[in-house]
């Protein structure tokens, strides 16, 4: 966590030499298969991370007691940011008539 | 749509998986998921760069993108103020510190832990820094699980909203995915601003 700085420049690093490897393979046709390889690596993830959160003997054992605070306070985050994101996208995006594809 | 289900699938055989022991150790320790991040992360940057509306994307970003961020914040405190109403055992300024955590849990949790225990004591520190970790978990996942469906009924930015700290890491290949490759760098910048307000708004809330 303290490292999570660190962690994100990695990661965004990381993207833009992927970035600067795809640009120089752009004319390759067999590069076009990473939409699919990209599908499947999220899969991986998301089973891990699933098994993580599964093994977090602390979310697991507060999550009957804990957990419906918790939830209500999830749900209403991300509720809360899904409208004020139509908001501003019709702000930004819709009022000028753009297309954002 | 698929897709979604085939995601939700893995992660729900994943905590089944992990809640009956079923994997190794060595899975589990942050380390397979970090290489797996950085294995996806290359692929992500591969597909961008080999997009034809590379220079476009590239073009299309401007300041006033930062709004992006502002209604991430403004639209998580004002839901989170509305709830903290349902929340007796909690003060409103509890349930915002817990709120502004942005998905960012494992931060948010240790602030929330720490800057609460003078105030309520130890034990209930304790709990409001679980429900903390706990709440923002459901949130990074909540992201992960419902993009498809937040594209379709809130916009292509909904995701990235909702995934507050986490969309310049963990939530960028799906927001790539879901809500194309076009948001890939307003994802980023969106992750960066929202993140350093987390370590300004959760003690904030706290102290109050």
């Amino acid at each position: 966590m303290e490292n999570k700085l660190y962690l994100m420049f990695k990661i965004i690093a990381i993207m833009f030499a992927g970035i600067a490897i795809g640009y120089l393979l752009r004319n390759v046709r067999k590069v076009k298969v990473v939409g699919t390889t990209t599908m499947i690596t999220i899969v991986v993830l998301l089973f891990v991370m699933g098994g993580e959160i599964g093994n977090n003997e602390l979310v697991v054992r507060n999550l009957v007691g804990l957990g419906g605070e918790a939830l209500l306070v999830a749900v209403a985050a991300t509720l809360g940011s899904v409208v004020a994101a139509r908001i501003i996208y019709n702000i930004l995006f819709k009022a000028k008539g753009e297309d954002e594809g | 749509m698929k897709g979604s289900l085939i995601i939700v699938g893995a992660f729900a055989l994943g905590c089944a998986a992990g809640v009956l022991g079923l994997l190794p150790d060595w899975l589990l320790g942050g380390d397979v998921t970090m290489w797996v991040l950085y294995a996806l992360m290359l692929q992500v940057g591969i597909g961008i760069g080999c997009d034809e509306r590379l220079k476009e994307i590239l073009r299309s970003l401007s300041p006033r993108l930062l709004l992006i961020p502002c209604a991430t914040i403004l639209g998580t405190l004002v839901a989170t103020f509305a709830i903290s109403f349902l929340l007796s055992r909690w003060s409103t300024a509890e349930v915002l510190a817990v709120g502004s955590g942005m998905g960012y849990y494992s931060l948010s949790s240790i602030l929330v832990t720490t800057l609460k225990e003078p105030s309520i004591g130890a034990v209930a520190a304790a709990e409001l820094g679980t429900i903390a970790l706990i709440a923002n978990i459901f949130r990074e996942t909540m992201t992960l699980l419902l993009a498809p469906l937040m594209v379709r009924w809130f916009s292509p930015l909904a995701p990235i909203c909702a995934g507050g700290a986490t969309t310049m890491d963990v939530t960028l290949p799906i927001i790539t995915h879901t809500s194309g490759r076009d948001w890939v760098f307003v994802s980023i910048l969106h992750g960066v601003v929202v993140d350093f307000s987390v370590p300004f708004l959760v003690p904030l809330f706290c102290s109050l």
